[in-house]
């Protein structure tokens, strides 16, 4: 049945209706080179560039995010769909920053120090990619000033803390102290995650969230990055 | 450019099968027989068919296989000499077709191919939720089809419990072959209490089918029973329904059950001796009267406790013993059929996972054709429950993962892919390889928990009984397939006395 589709649509020659239904669905496919071209062609019909992310990037990755957690869509799919808005978001990205338009969330992601598993963050970062969130990954074995300094360069909204180990965990608690004491950490919303972690600890430490799966993550961080622009 | 737009919606309302297994997968790789040990085995059943013979052979059985060469011993037993056990074995089809209503069911079974379903005239069922055991009737009947028909990893279907409500017994026949075709598209096995009751069964599935002829065209229902009292003796009824059953067109099943330490040896080795010889004699008894007809050779050798002397059906060595028929059957070129699955425990727990577990992949694993019982029994054949024939069927979905194996070869072996990854992405997530493979290398239970601790507990703490429950309402509440016409449903229910209520096949019943 996958063959008898159209492969021969051309963006260009679509009405701007019919190519967001066509941008979502090849959102859905992963089709990153079609992305690109039909986000560009969007701005080029005078769209602006919030209008792109939200009504056709976002809007395609939302349908993705709900087959995904209906079981329709697996893991390497919604990645591959991420990848594909991550192609959009790098036209959008430079256009957003110079109208001064908010972009949907900057985060920082790293897997704390003493540890190197990095899976699930990746997962994360990928996930947070996809729903047009800009991500900075400081990778494996961070410790607490890296990511002090990272918030605080790129601008971010949030930081994401993962730890797999029971003996690493705690260093969460750590770099959540670190900021207290520099009078920094009500500036920032802290996710954590990370298999051995649950709802107690990231309460016990001082977390706004805790995560339990990438996808989670991304509903999280939209959710109180939206309550927190609604506060300020 | 030419790409391949796979279209979102055609997916959503589709959405692509995830699944690593079929049926029909080859098994044999587990051989709990040496050759050496196959060949021993068989010249202990070639001396028991000559020598000791059977007992008590019906008329027409007798009259068929004295004029094959048979003997009468001087204890009165119907005797077979070896050439002639090795000539209708060697004549006997290995290859047999079970026909679905639907074709998309068509089951090839011979060789080392692997089935699963069926199980064993159970009384009692197990209620979702119950603790207790009830009498079952004709309404389970239909319901086990339905949900089977739903099922995956079943392949077909079989009565899996009797309407006891049904006093009258040609009724009871009738209404079971009725409750199954309606519930189901599956090639399904009928029983039946007695000869007599085959031929009028047979006109009402013509009926259904649209005539005599479409039946026979693609016939897909077959008969057949237990025709040996262990051990060694034929039984005068299920012979008469075995050999009655051959009217059906399409293979007769066979099945013997003689119990290790009871009614067959205590040494497993003589209990599957034993229990293939009388499963034999059944394939003779049906060729001496239909030269070549395919039978479906059920050797099931059964274990007793000797604490108690009960039937045991969920032992290691009820595994053992029964792989080890399927192996022997097969060793024949013969369509094998074993009970596995047949768990003592009384509720769908730990108990009746393991054994189920044990004995159905060994059974599967020695290249059993039809793996039967594998569907939903309890405590030892004696019951049915839903929620364990729907735990079942992922547990087959897993077994059958197991008999598919590993292909081993340049391109699974991966080197290309680790070294893209490692000097790419750095893992394997968005890897076009399991992107490709995702659904078809994994087997995806639909109920076994795989959540974290603390989603289990955020859930409420459910045991796999209670999701499965769920799945039984959710199917049975909403799974009212028509496969019978209703034109034609109004005629069978003018010409026989179907005890099904109409309003009892449909969403607004309300039942589940």
């Amino acid at each position: 049945m996958t063959d008898e589709f159209d492969d021969d649509i051309i963006l260009s020659e679509l009405p701007d209706d019919e190519l967001v239904e066509q941008i979502f669905d090849d959102l859905y496919d992963g089709l990153a080179e079609e992305i690109a071209e039909g986000t560009q062609i969007l701005l080029d019909r005078g769209w602006s560039a919030t209008k792109v992310l939200e009504e056709a990037l976002v809007a395609g990755m939302t349908i993705v995010g709900v087959d995904f957690r209906d079981g329709i869509l697996f893991v390497p799919e919604v990645l591959l769909a991420a990848n594909a808005m991550k192609a959009g978001m790098a036209i959008l990205k430079p256009i957003l920053a110079e109208t001064g338009a908010k972009p949907v969330g900057k985060i920082v992601v790293g897997t704390v120090k003493g540890d190197i598993h990095d899976i699930g963050k990746n997962l994360v970062g990928m996930m947070m990619e996809g729903a047009g969130f800009e991500v900075i990954d400081l990778g494996i074995n961070v410790p607490a000033e890296t990511y002090i300094e990272a918030i605080e360069s790129n601008g971010a909204n949030i930081l994401g803390m993962s730890a797999l180990l029971t003996t690493t965990m705690p260093y969460m608690k750590v770099v959540i102290d670190t900021m207290i004491e520099k009078g920094i950490r009500k500036d920032y919303i802290v996710l954590v995650g990370g298999a051995p972690l649950n709802e107690e600890f990231c309460e016990a430490i001082g977390a706004d969230a805790y995560c339990r799966d990438a996808a989670t993550a991304v509903d999280v961080a939209r959710e109180l990055l939206a309550r927190a622009v609604h506060r300020n | 450019m030419s790409i391949v737009r796979r279209g979102r919606k055609a997916r959503q309302n589709n959405p692509p099968v995830a699944s690593a297994v079929r049926a029909g997968l080859p098994g044999g790789r587990y051989r709990p027989l040496t050759r050496a040990d196959e060949k021993q085995i068989h010249h202990t059943i070639l001396e028991v068919l000559e020598n000791i013979g059977m007992g008590d052979p019906i008329p027409v059985v007798k009259e068929c296989a004295l004029k094959r060469g048979c003997f009468i011993n001087d204890q009165e037993r119907l005797c077979f000499p070896k050439g002639l056990v090795e000539d209708i074995i060697a004549s006997a089809p290995g290859d047999i077709q079970f026909l679905g209503r639907d074709p998309k069911h068509d089951l090839e079974i011979g060789g080392p191919r692997v089935h699963t379903y069926g199980g064993g005239e159970a009384v009692n069922m197990l209620d979702v939720g119950a603790a207790t055991y009830r009498p079952s009737t004709l309404p389970d009947i239909y319901d086990a089809a339905r949900l089977t028909d739903r099922m995956e990893h079943i392949h077909a279907f079989s009565r899996l419990v009797v309407a006891t409500e049904i006093e009258n017994q040609l009724t009871c026949d009738i209404n079971t072959a009725y409750a199954s075709v309606a519930g189901t598209s599956k090639h399904t096995a009928l029983t039946f209490n007695d000869a007599a009751h085959v031929q009028p069964t047979l006109e009402m599935l013509y009926l259904i089918a649209g005539g005599e002829d479409k039946f026979h065209q693609r016939p897909f229902c077959h008969g057949g029973g237990c025709p040996v009292i262990s051990p060694l003796r034929y039984g005068k009824e299920n012979s008469e329904v075995c050999v009655e059953s051959i009217k059906f067109g399409a293979p007769v099943w066979v099945v013997v059950a003689p119990q290790a330490g009871a009614t067959a040896p205590a040494a497993l080795a003589g209990a599957v001796a034993q229990s293939v010889a009388e499963a034999l004699a059944a394939l003779l008894m049906v060729n001496v009267v239909e030269p070549g007809f395919p039978v479906i050779v059920g050797s099931w050798p059964f274990v007793s406790d000797l604490r108690t002397g009960a039937f045991t059906g969920g032992s290691g060595e009820e595994a053992l013993v029964s792989a080890a028929a399927a192996q022997m059957i097969n060793f024949y070129g013969l369509p094998s059929s074993v009970g596995a699955g047949m768990t003592d425990s009384k509720l769908p727990d730990y108990q009746a996972g393991y054994e189920k577990a044990l004995a159905i992949a060994l059974a599967a694993q020695s290249g059993c054709n039809n793996v039967s019982e594998s569907s939903g029994m309890l405590g030892g054949l004696m019951a049915l429950s839903l929620e364990s024939l729907v735990i079942d069927n992922d547990l087959l979905g897993s077994v059958l993962r197991t008999v598919r194996g590993i292909e081993v070869n340049e391109e699974t072996l991966s080197y290309k892919v680790m070294e893209q990854v490692v000097q790419g992405e750095g893992h394997y997530l968005r890897a076009p390889q399991t992107l490709d493979l995702m659904r078809t290398e994994y087997e995806y239970p639909a109920l076994m928990d795989r959540n974290t601790p603390g989603e289990w507990e955020a859930a409420g703490s459910p045991d796999i009984r209670r999701q499965a429950g769920e799945r039984v309402k959710s199917i049975l509440s909403s799974h009212y397939p028509k496969y019978i016409d209703p034109a034609i449903d109004a005629k069978v229910r003018e010409q026989y006395p179907i005890l099904l209520p109409r309003e009892m096949m449909g969403v607004a019943s309300g039942r589940w």
